[in-house]
């Protein structure tokens, strides 16, 4: 449970798994949506998939990604949007309200 | 990332099945035993069982004989290839076991659940519980909540439910009714918990009854929605 908690703490990681909630995607896809590097997009899929909040699949060269999360799971993804309404994909909200992108 | 060893599922879900149907059978013929010890004990102790008691003891066990038709009847077809293998990437495999062995337990629970009520209203037509001073009260609320946690813990893992990916198999209007069909099965759960511990005796009825008369419209009118989304063009 402390990896599931781990996992949804970061803002990132809860967008991914909100987009993974319409359906699967690939690395690529869910990329978009993120001002963030490879390597960093590489990290968030490790923690979530050591959490078991998702499943990869390897096609080729593309690797797929959908939501596994439990009821229990959702309801804490929920819990934690709830708690951070400036959550945005790949953005950091400053305590000014002006976005600023992160790249790392 | 997960590489590309699938892992053959065929044997797990063979293992699977065969306890699932022992725990059924076990049930079936536990609470039919219950039910001719019951009638039985009636017929020696007072003549002739009343109604109330024939009715309990004839519905409850049909009840389990109706639950595994139905599960056998429209639980689905796992999709095995033409040598009888399963194969499964290793995340699918974890969400299967653990979406299976849930499902097993619940099933378990449901035979333990119905014996006990069996046994509890036999013990109630001959006033056998007041001895118990208040006690039997609880017996029937405990029973309510370990159903309703029984519930609340297969839901909560039904989204796992592993789902083809194919476009054509339309994997994210699967995954999103999974995760309907979850959250439906563990609210339903948590008011069963919730009624057994907080209600008084006639509301904690009452509320168990509209509680799986929504759970059953709920799943009716979801199943009726899903089959209608995996026909439509447009869904994914």
């Amino acid at each position: 449970m402390t990896s599931v908690f781990k996992a949804l703490a970061d803002p990132t990681r809860r967008s991914i798994l909100q987009l993974l909630k319409a359906g699967p995607l690939n690395a690529g896809e869910l990329a978009e949506h993120f001002d963030v590097s490879k390597p960093t997009m590489s990290a968030h899929f490790a923690v979530l998939r050591e959490a078991e909040l998702i499943g990869s699949e390897k096609d080729g060269k593309h690797v797929t990604y959908w939501l596994n999360a439990s009821v229990l799971e959702e309801a804490l993804l929920a819990f934690a949007g709830a708690l951070d309404l400036n959550m945005k994909p790949g953005r950091v909200d400053t305590p000014a309200g002006k976005p600023a992108s992160r790249k790392s | 990332m997960t590489d590309t060893t699938l892992v053959d599922m065929a044997p797990f879900f063979a293992r699977h099945d065969r306890t699932t149907r022992r725990i059924f059978v076990a049930a079936i013929a536990g609470s039919f035993a219950v039910s001719a010890g019951s009638l039985g004990y009636a017929a020696l102790a007072i003549g002739a069982p009343g109604p109330e008691l024939w009715v309990q003891m004839m519905l409850i066990p049909l009840f389990l004989v109706a639950f595994r038709t139905a599960l056998v009847r429209w639980g689905g077809k796992r999709p095995v290839l033409p040598d009888e293998s399963l194969p499964m990437n290793p995340d699918d495999a974890r969400s299967a076991r653990q979406v299976a062995n849930a499902g097993a337990l619940f099933v378990a629970g449901i035979g333990v659940a119905v014996i006990a009520t069996q046994v509890s209203a036999t013990l109630g037509y001959f006033d056998a519980l007041e001895s118990l001073g208040g006690a039997d009260e609880w017996l029937g609320r405990g029973g309510l909540v370990g159903m309703g946690a029984l519930m609340v813990y297969f839901g909560n893992a039904w989204p796992r439910m592993p789902t083809p990916r194919a476009p054509e198999k339309k994997p994210a209007t699967q995954k999103t009714f999974n995760r309907l069909y979850g959250w439906m099965v563990v609210t339903t759960g948590l008011l069963f918990v919730l009624a057994g511990l907080l209600l008084p005796d006639a509301a904690m009825s009452a509320g168990v009854g509209v509680a799986s008369l929504s759970l059953v419209l709920g799943v009716t009118a979801i199943t009726v929605r899903f089959y209608r989304a995996m026909k439509s063009p447009s869904a994914t």
